[in-house]
């Protein structure tokens, strides 16, 4: 085999031989990891990071960056639960926190693209307005539940594999496909790319951003109704950092801030790290300042190692 | 080739070795245990189960909202303490004041399976599918501070946040010679402690007919806010007799504003806790009192009542926690007040 091929490889799966390595860590620390109750926990607290880490990892592929996912979460949270409380009926009340997530992505996919003002700047605004209007709307005061059907969806599972699991399962599968096999997700690529080229080329940016924003926002309200189901309740304080946590699965996954790069595979590996290390620092009985300090290394060391590798197929090639 | 592979492998165990070692060496750290790697086997051991006195090795996880607050240090200490003379194991967290993290740190103290667990909860209500996942695995759940809305709790462990209040009107209107106007700093808008406190502060000070509240503004029991808070007020009223903040932190925020007006002699402020910064505050006469709500204690008696309750002994429902005002008069004795834990102190056993 040539090295080159190797490093490409290598390259490729990367993250998830550190996703491994933590896995058997894990295996010999302690019994408590393995056992289904535990993993099934685990596949029901990525899954949330792991849908909202599907929009954030569009929208860094496309050059941008978008911090209201958070504010998003929130949002369509309460809209979900006081519409739930309202009517009692799930659908209208799934459909509209969607379309509010769908909406606040659109405006803001229209504003960047349009403006060309910082991704940064227009998403730090309209996170701030969101989490502003959910204060006003709520009193700052969650919105309590009793719908049991609504509550399996964040808390019952099928077998072993919890709801929230499996919609993130079709959430990957689908947009992996879109990103991957679709000239869409070819385009979203191009423009991060490069943003120019493509205009020179034909492609029709402001449109991609647009949609690349939206669904973005779109899935950030999805989040927001798998944990009003999970919490069994429309919590305004929920949602707080989430884009943080969204960028780093991402980044984790090889996704590059300067847009062009990055993978939806690559940020599952990202969020179930992320998920995992939790988990089994939860379990290993580590102090919670330990464990900023023990998550940050392991990130640090994860891209470290990513970019190591990637130096050695540009120099091989 | 060879040393490229090399490099990898090596790599590869330098991020095993950073696990592995976080894995190893924090707990003796950052958890307090009696005999760190015997621990699991013990329970397993029968003989040792059928004599639960003090030497059975517990688990017991807590969660708090944050790790990052003096109040909430100060109950990690407590409940270290009680631990560490109990012999048992304890993991405390902090949830990063969002509730969804709490619950995946109870979902993870359910695998570990932990004999008990502690919980004082960000949001009431989104906390109340934890409680129940750790009732359906028949785990003893506890709380402080504010109860979850729904769930079964064995204790509940709290201070009154109205008679917190109240002890801060009435000692006010007596200070000021039961004349005079105030401003009141509130916690977070809609919070169940901050509502509680403010109606009992309001109650209170209805009872004195010539005291005014002239304002009641939350600044979200954050010191920089209650600054600029207490900035505005300053420009706003001329007369300003007291200030009563919901915490601490508010209080110091406050007094600091007040300051760099030049009134601290003029006007008495008020906090509620009793932190340490807050005790050396009122030393100095930036604060003129406190009403201190010990965390330490608290952290102590929610591992003390957990205990007892695996040792098989019956407990209170709830337990109400102390307030105690703090001031010039017995600052000497503070430290002694808010870390009476010693067996003479645990007041809470009358409420058997």
């Amino acid at each position: 085999m040539d090295k080159r091929r190797f490093w490409m490889i290598a390259r490729k799966y990367a993250t998830f031989v550190i996703l491994c390595i933590i896995v058997i860590v894990m295996f010999f620390l302690t019994d408590r990891f393995f056992t289904f109750n535990n993993l099934s926990n685990v596949g029901r607290q990525i899954s949330m990071n792991a849908i909202l880490s599907v929009g954030m990892t569009m929208v860094i592929i496309s050059g941008g960056i978008d911090l209201s996912v958070g504010s998003i979460v929130a949002m369509s949270s309460i809209v979900c639960a006081s519409i739930l409380t309202s009517t009692g009926q799930i659908i209208p009340a799934v459909a509209a926190a969607l379309a509010t997530g769908l909406g606040i992505g659109l405006i803001n996919g229209i504003l960047i693209a349009k403006t060309g003002i910082a991704p940064f700047i227009i998403t730090l605004s309209s996170s701030s307005i969101c989490s502003g209007m959910v204060l006003v709307v709520t009193m700052a005061r969650p919105i309590p539940l009793s719908h049991d059907g609504f509550k399996q969806l964040g808390q019952g599972s099928l077998w072993i594999l919890p709801y929230p699991f499996l919609l993130m399962i079709i959430i990957f599968v689908m947009f992996a496909a879109l990103m991957n096999k679709t000239k869409f997700g070819r385009y979203v690529y191009a423009i991060g790319g490069n943003e120019k080229a493509s205009i020179v080329a034909g492609i029709q940016v402001v449109r991609i951003k647009t949609v690349v924003y939206s669904l973005c926002g779109l899935l950030a309200s999805l989040t927001g109704v798998v944990y009003t189901a999970r919490l069994s309740s429309g919590v305004p304080s929920i949602g707080e950092g989430y884009e943080m946590q969204a960028i780093t699965a991402a980044v984790i996954g090889g996704a590059s801030l300067s847009g062009g790069r990055g993978g939806i595979w690559g940020t599952l590996i990202g969020a179930i790290i992320i998920g995992v290390l939790n988990n089994a620092l939860n379990l290993l009985q580590v102090n919670s300042y330990y464990q900023n300090i023990v998550t940050g290394i392991v990130v640090l060391a994860a891209v470290l190692f990513d970019r190591f590798i990637q130096t050695r197929v540009s120099s091989e090639g | 080739m060879k040393r490229k592979l090399l490099n990898v492998v090596l790599c590869v165990a330098v991020t095993a070795s950073m696990l592995a070692g976080c894995g190893s060496s924090n707990p003796q750290d950052a958890t307090v245990k009696e005999a760190p790697e015997e621990a699991p086997e013990i329970q397993e051991d029968e003989t040792v189960q059928q004599a639960p006195e003090e030497s059975a090795a517990y688990n017991i996880g807590y969660t708090c909202p944050t790790l990052n607050n003096p109040f909430f240090v100060g109950m990690m200490e407590g409940a270290q303490k009680a631990a560490q003379e109990r012999g048992i194991t304890l993991t405390m967290l902090g949830g990063d004041n969002d509730v969804t993290k709490q619950v995946q740190q109870v979902e993870d103290f359910i695998s570990q399976g932990m004999d008990a667990i502690v919980i004082q909860a960000v949001d009431t209500t989104g906390i109340v599918t934890a409680v129940t996942q750790a009732n359906d695995a028949g785990i003893p759940v506890l709380t402080t501070a504010e109860t979850p809305t729904g769930g079964d709790i064995l204790c509940a462990i709290s201070f009154d946040s109205y008679e917190s209040g109240f002890n801060g009107g009435t000692y006010i209107a007596q200070t000021l010679g039961e004349k005079g106007k105030i401003i009141e700093l509130q916690g977070v808008m809609g919070q169940e402690t901050s509502r509680e406190k403010s109606r009992g502060f309001a109650e209170a000070i209805a009872d004195y007919p010539d005291m005014e509240i002239l304002a009641s503004q939350p600044a979200d029991y954050d010191r920089a806010k209650a600054m600029s808070v207490m900035e505005n007020m300053l420009q706003t009223f001329d007369e300003i007799d007291a200030v009563y903040a919901a915490n601490d932190e508010m209080a110091l925020g406050a007094a600091q504003a007040i300051e760099a007006m030049g009134k601290s002699s003029e006007i008495f402020v008020m906090g509620n806790d009793g932190t340490d910064e807050a005790l050396e505050a009122v030393s100095e006469g930036m604060l003129g009192a406190t009403n201190g709500t010990p965390g330490y204690i608290q952290g102590y008696i929610a591992i003390d009542i957990a205990v007892r309750h695996l040792n098989g002994e019956s407990v209170p429902k709830v337990i109400n926690e102390k307030n105690t005002v703090i001031d010039k008069t017995n600052l000497d004795q503070a430290d002694k007040i808010l870390k009476a834990v010693s067996e003479e102190d645990w007041y809470w056993l009358d409420q058997f």
